[in-house]
Order: structure tokens, then sequence, then C-alpha cells
């Protein structure tokens, strides 16, 4: 009975609700929401303006970039009031090609801060009148005028939908670790740099004011070590970056953050000169570089190998002269291909840094595999260069080998990043490509410089110890570096994947070292056995590509409910809802396999579903208590919600991702 | 040859000192025009008549002022439309000076630039933009028509703001340095295609 008077009280407010200041025009309408219904003397309030459009009208942000211009408000006070705002919160890119717009699409929701003087009368008002453009092709100004009366009768407060809308664009002090603004006068561009401790895939900055940055260039992120690094084209005539003003808006998988830059940069501003002086400095650095890269855990054993070659070929100078080169040069070619493809995203727009492949799940899952394979081999009795290129010619020739291992090589190292090579593979992709493709050029002969004197001095070959059974003893040590190197990729990997993909990936690991144990075989009597190792090695490799994670799917960032009263179950927007569990293996494939799916997640987005998971790994007994109510005593459970209170639709349990898009359309 | 060609041999664009004596097109009448033939200054206009700044320029008279006290100087008018065909603004080349000569605007060309050509060397950003060039026929002047954008435009009385044109060829005619040589332009977005 109490529950229902409350009900009715509360349909009593929401009725008057619909008598909020709204001012309506051609294409939009603009709501006004008091924070509260009384407004006390001596006191901050906030109030809040909504314009919400028509579908797929925008109107802009207080720079509206290219064109268009900001909505405006005035305000008419009482004696002694004071208004401050819009707080304008952070806005979306529009863009027109050529042309670069900054707004909102659909609608905007703009926080004013209302400051009342110590002796305020019983009753006031406040009068407002806003123009404001809209424009979807075209533009049409709006404009509109209200009074709002105080105290405030009929409060209608923002919904959860507004709120969450407000918090994801609001714009916060800049406090980014090491945030620099790092100019080169001789650029057309500045870079602003900073430390996250998330994984940001999209930055933007967003300038309060007409000149300083080309609206329309694209602009380009990209990582280096732990730090982002944000490149802006600078207008033709560019103002002082000393007074750059604006928005840093940073996206990550759990959300968006964005920062004010307050024009006050002076003392982030980092003068650089790269291209006059670093540059040889970097060719250097890429040099030291790559010849620590050798001693780096992840190609040193791959590396000894190369050396137990030349050891073992020590009385031929000429053939190890040879192998040296050819292994160089599969070496350098390598790097130079990698550095292509670097260049070659960076034509196209998507910017990568060294160690962008550890961004991939599927290299790095890849990557994981050949070091699970690599770690087999060494401890394995095989001998690799029989293993790789299938001849089992006589280890006095076999060219192609060396240019195998040199490819390898290099393969392996790139998850290692060698200290000074860092910082020079930065530089190296911020310059102009003339200058990209040196500096990998010194790397790649810092990586080989050890075997390149070696080979040509075959003298110093005889101060290594001389060939013996510690050579295998050794190799089959380097496995665990191998496997070590791994286990870190592993690592990495786990905080870009769900448990479901993880488990996949070991399953994949375990099927690598199936094939090692394959491959290692004694060679049977049978021909038909021989012929059955073979066809099963290439299954298994063709199986593999099963285990290959195609997308990151990190660990949700949905809502994650706990259900406190069970007489509140049900919902005002349209909501999925998904009762889960980790240990629920159907769940778990219908995340993986539908409710992740790209095209789920966008439908969800798009027509602004709430997607809300309750997670029932550990028992809980109001969650409990709402599987019963639906007939159910345990997960998946799920329901769709066409909001407004209405009863929820149960969808089965196995769900195809056909199934959940006509669920969700036939809302 | 009934569509609109512009001849270029365009010099690619460098906003700080653009030349544009290389630039030949045929207006809107069919008429081949060079402007290393002509001996005067030159503004160019950017319009769209259904943009609702340039109706406000327009429709408070400011536009057509702003050009007669040109012309008074001899300074040549030139309106570019660079909406594409079937987007805002656009207009045929055959209707092109009656429709401003309805609006007692009297360009000495109009330019129907439906492929945006002229408007992208430019970097002609909003309707209106406008762009001043010297007898030499480098740009000295970029962006509004005047001072009235931004939050105000709506309720300012366009013919008292400042206006950034005449003031360029003031300082022109009497042979000073432009004093303002940039400023944001404001409008809609020129309808590219």
């Amino acid at each position: 009975m109490k529950f229902k008077f409350f009900f009715l009280i509360s349909l009593f407010f929401s009725l008057l609700a619909q008598a909020t200041l709204s001012i309506n025009d051609s294409h939009s309408k603009l709501n006004f929401f008091p924070e509260s219904n009384e407004i006390n003397a001596n006191s901050e309030n906030i109030l809040t303006i909504e314009i919400s459009m028509d579908k797929g009208w925008h109107t802009y942000w207080i720079n509206p970039g290219d064109s268009g211009d900001p909505a405006t408000f005035e305000w008419e006070l009482p004696e002694g009031f004071q208004i401050t705002g819009p707080i304008w919160p952070s806005p979306d890119k529009i863009p027109f090609p050529p042309l670069m717009t900054y707004g909102f699409d659909d609608q905007v929701i703009l926080p004013f801060v209302l400051k009342a003087p110590k002796i305020i009368p019983k009753k006031f008002e406040i009068g407002l009148k806003a123009n404001w453009l809209v424009c979807k092709e075209i533009c049409i100004p709006q404009s509109g005028s209200g009074k709002i009366k105080f105290p405030y009768q009929n409060v209608s407060s923002l919904s959860n939908v507004q709120l969450k809308e407000i918090k994801t664009r609001t714009v916060q002090k800049i406090n980014l670790k090491n945030f620099k603004v790092i100019s080169d006068k001789n650029l057309e561009t500045f870079n602003l740099s900073f430390d996250f401790p998330a994984n940001v895939y999209e930055s933007y900055f967003f300038p309060y004011e007409y000149g300083f940055i080309n609206y329309a260039e694209s602009q380009n992120l990209s990582k280096i070590n732990s730090s982002y690094n944000l490149e802006i084209t600078k207008t033709t005539d560019s103002k002082n970056l000393n007074s750059l003003s604006g928005v840093l808006s940073i996206k990550t998988q759990d959300g968006a953050f964005n920062y004010e830059i307050n024009g006050d940069s002076k003392a982030l501003i980092q003068e650089s000169n790269i291209n006059e002086i670093s540059f040889f400095t970097a060719l250097l650095f890429a040099l030291i570089g790559g010849l620590i890269l050798n001693l780096m855990p992840c190609v040193f054993p791959v590396l000894s190998l190369k050396i137990f070659n030349f050891i073992e070929k020590s009385d031929s100078p000429k053939e190890v002269k040879a192998h040296g080169l050819i292994f160089a040069s599969g070496a350098i070619l390598t790097f130079l291909l990698i550095c292509s493809v670097i260049l070659l995203f960076k034509y196209f727009g998507i910017q990568v840094g060294w160690g962008f492949q550890l961004q991939s799940p599927i290299f790095l899952s890849l990557l994981i595999f050949l070091f699970i394979f690599l770690s087999g081999f060494f401890i394995s009795s095989l001998n690799l260069n029989v293993a790789f290129t299938g001849n089992a010619v006589s280890s006095s020739s076999g060219y192609s080998s060396s240019f195998f291992t040199g490819f390898l090589a290099v393969i392996v190292a790139t998850p290692c990043t060698a200290p000074f090579m860092g910082s020079a593979l930065g530089l190296a992709l911020l310059q102009p490509s003339y200058q990209t493709y040196p500096i990998f050029l010194s790397l790649a002969l810092g990586f080989c410089l050890p075997y390149l004197i070696l080979s040509f001095n075959p003298k110093l070959i005889s101060f290594l110890p001389k060939p013996g059974p510690w050579m295998e003893n050794l190799k089959q040590f380097m496995a665990f570096p191998m496997g070590l190197t791994a286990i870190w990729l592993f690592w990495i990997l786990s905080a870009q994947l769900n448990r479901f993909d993880l488990s996949l990936v070991l399953v994949g690991s375990l099927i690598t070292i199936f094939i090692v144990w394959l491959s290692n075989l004694k060679k049977s009597e049978l021909r038909v056995l021989n012929k059955l190792k073979i066809l099963l090695i290439i299954l298994s490799v063709i199986s593999l590509t099963f285990f290959v994670p195609i997308s990151s799917s990190s660990e949700e960032s949905s809502k994650v409910v706990v259900i406190n009263d069970t007489n509140e179950f049900e919902f005002q927007n349209p909501t999925f809802v998904n009762f889960t569990a980790d240990w629920c293996i159907t769940c778990k494939v219908n995340e993986a396999r539908v409710l992740k799916s790209s095209a789920v997640l966008e439908y969800l987005d798009s027509n602004k579903i709430d997607y809300i998971v309750y997670d029932w790994t550990e028992r809980n007994e109001n969650i409990s208590v709402v599987l019963e109510s639906y007939g159910r005593s345990g997960v998946p459970l799920y329901l769709l919600f066409k909001g407004g209170g209405a009863d929820a639709i149960i969808l089965p349990e196995i769900l195809t991702e056909t199934m959940v898009l006509n669920a969700l359309r036939d809302l | 040859m009934k569509k609109l060609l512009i001849l270029c041999l365009l010099v690619s664009l460098n906003a700080t000192a653009l030349n544009i004596k290389d630039i030949k097109f045929i207006n809107s009448e069919g008429k081949k025009v060079e402007l290393s033939q002509i001996d005067s200054e030159i503004i160019f206009e950017w319009a769209n008549l259904e943009c609702p700044y340039v109706k406000r320029h327009y429709g408070s008279n400011n536009m057509q002022t702003t050009q007669e006290f040109a012309k008074s100087k001899n300074v040549m008018w030139i309106t570019v439309i660079s909406s594409a065909i079937g987007k805002q603004g656009y207009i045929p080349p055959k209707d092109a000076m009656n429709t401003f000569a309805s609006f007692r605007s009297f360009p000495d060309h109009v330019l129907i630039d439906e492929n945006g050509d002229l408007g992208k060397q430019f970097n002609a950003k909003t309707t209106p933009h406008i762009f001043i060039a010297d007898k030499n026929k480098n740009i000295v002047y970029q962006g509004a028509i005047d001072d009235a954008g931004g939050s105000k435009f709506w309720t300012t009385d366009l013919n008292e703001s400042t206006n950034f044109v005449r003031a360029v060829i003031n300082d022109i005619k009497s042979k000073k340095p432009v004093s303002v040589s940039k400023t944001r332009p404001y409008g809609c977005s020129v309808k590219y295609g």
C-alpha cells in the first residue's frame, strides 16, 4: 500500500514537471532544470539548460571550429544575484570535409552557477533570453525567452541519462602526469605529451580560441614508451603557444576524460629542435640500442644459435663471412620492412609507435605461440635450422636458413625495447620518412654489428670456446628465457582480453607444444606413420588460427550493479539486462560471441539502450530472488525492458546475434 | 562548354603569401576572367543566399553598402558561390546575376564554383568569408566582413559593427600597410560537395 501511495505522489510530481520552463523553436527545444526548488540566501546553485534538437541536428561549442556559433544566454536577475556559465562540456568533432566544426549532436546540457546574495526576497523571478544555432546540412538560428519563478513549485530533476551525459563530458583541471606542450618553431605541428594510466584509443585537443590550430587536420595520437603524444597541426600563422587554452579529450575503454588547458602553458612548453641537433644523436642512439638489443632475453637465445653456427664453421672463414652477410641482410631487410609498415600506417592516419604490435591481441597471441614454439625447440634435440627451413642439408650450406635466422631474430626482438632504442625510435617516428629510414637502418646495423665483426675477423672466433657438448646444454637452457618472454607477453595480453579469450590463447599454446612434440618424434619405419605425423602437424598449425582472438575484449565497461531492493526491478529507459557469472560457460560464450559483438554494442549505443550486468559469480540473495521471480534458479538470464516500467521480454539461454538484434529492434 | 571551368595554374595555398594572379575562371555569364589582366584590387566574397548569416548581412543592407563602398574606391568585387549542385545556396549560373540584383547587389563578377575548386584553393570556410587582394594580386586580408561574429551576432546592428573590409580598403588606398590582415571568419560552413 505504502509503495502505491508513493508511486502516486511521484506521478503527481512528474506531471507537474511538464511545466518546467521550456522554449520550443522550429528544430529544437530548450529545457530548464534548477538544482532544487528553492534557492537559499548566500548560496551557489547549479542551473542547467538542456537543448535537445531534432535527430541529426547539432549545435556548437564555445569555439565552433571552422563555422557556426555557440549558443548565448542573457539572464535577467534580481538585484545581488550573479550567474556564471555556461560551463562548457567537452564537445564532439562534427566534420564537414574539408571543414571541421566542434559541437554537440542531438542534445547538449549546459550548467550555470547562480550565486545568491546574503539577503534575498521570498519570491523572485529569473528571466532568460537564449539564442542558439542548430545545423544539419543547413543552419537555422533558434531563440526564445522565458521566466522562471522561485521558489520553484515543480521540481523535475535531471534523468540518469542526462547525468551520465554530464559526467562523460565534464571538463576537469588538467592533472595529467608529465603533461607538456612540445613545440618546434620549424615544424608545422606541435605536440601535447602526457602520461595516462589506461590504454588511450583516441585523443583530441579542442582549442578555446581561434588561431592556434588547423581544425580540419587530423590530430595523431602515438605512444612512446609510457607516454602519449598528440600531434596537432598549427595554423599557418599560429599564435604563441604560451596562451594555448582548450580541452584535451582522452578516450579509453573505461570512458572519456576531459582536461582543461587554461591558457597559461608557459611553464609547460618545451621548445625542441629535434630537426637540427638530434638527428645524429638519434642515429647514434639507434646504433647503441641495436647493439644492446642483442642482449635482451627474447633475442639472445636465437642469436646464440648463430654464434654456435660460426663456431662450428670456424675452419672455413669464407663461409662464415658469407653467412654473416646473409644473416645481416635478413635482419636489416626485416627492420626496413617494419619501418615501411609503420610509415604506411602513419600515411593512412593510423598512429603507431614502436611496440604498436603489442596493442594487437592477434600479433601478441602469434608471438606467444612463436615463443612457446621456440622454447620447445630449444629444449628438444631438434635442429632449429632444419625445423624452419625444412631442409636437413648439412650445416655447411643453408644460406636461406641464415637469412631466415636474421628475420626471426628481428621478429623475436619486436617485443623488446632496449635502452636508448626507445628514445631514438620515438624521435624517428616524429620525423619525416626520409629521416625515419636512416634511424631504423642504424638500429639494424647496431643489431648486426657483432656478427658482422665476428664474421669478418675469423681470428676473433678462435677466442670463443671450442665446440662441445656445452653448446647443446646452453641451447637447452635458452628455452627458459624464451618461456619467460612468453609469460610476459601473456601478462600484457591479459590486460586486453577477457578470461574466455585468454584461455583460448592458452589452448593454442598447448597445441603449439603438441606441434613441437610431434616434430620431435623419431622417424618411424612406416612411411604411413610419417605421413600421418606431417598431416597432424599441418592440421595443428591450421587449428591454431582458431585460438587467435580477433579483437580485444577486455572486461566489460558496462555497469555491474548490485541489486539492493528487488521491489524496484523495473526500468524507465529501454534496458537490456544480463545476469551472468564468471563460471557460467554459456554466459561467457554468449557474451563473447553475441553481446560483445560490435553489431550489438553499436545498436545498444546508438539507440540509447542501457546495458546492465548483474554478476552472480558470488552468490547474491537479491539476484537469486529476481532470478526466481522469472522462474530461473541460475544464470544465464537475459531480460529486455521496453522502459517506462513495462514487463520484461525473456530471451532464450543461448543467444545468436540475429536473435538479439531482432529482439532489440522490436522494442 | 556550359560547365564552368577554372582553368587553373593555381598556386598552392599559403595563407600568408597567397598570390592569385595566375587564377583564371569563367564567370556566371560565360565570360573568361583572368585576374592577371585586372588592374585594381579585388574583393572576394563567399556567399550562400540561404545561409542565415548571409541573409542577415544582405537583409540589413550591410553587404550591399560595403560593396558600394568598395566600388566607389575602384575595388573590384567578385562574389563566389561554392555550394555544390543540390546543396544549400547553389544557383544555376544563368540566374546568378539576376538573383543578386534582386538583393540590390551588383558584383562585377559572380563565380558559380560548384566543384569547390576555387573555394578550396582559397581555403574558404564560411559564408560570408572575405578575401582581399592588392594590386599585385597578393592576399592582404582574409576573414570576416566585420567584428559582429560570435555570441552577439543575432542582436547586433550590423551597420554599426566595425567593418574590416572598409578598414582594409582605406589602408590600401592611403598606402598604409593593412592593420588587420586576418580575422576569424564566421557564418555557415561552405556547402562543398
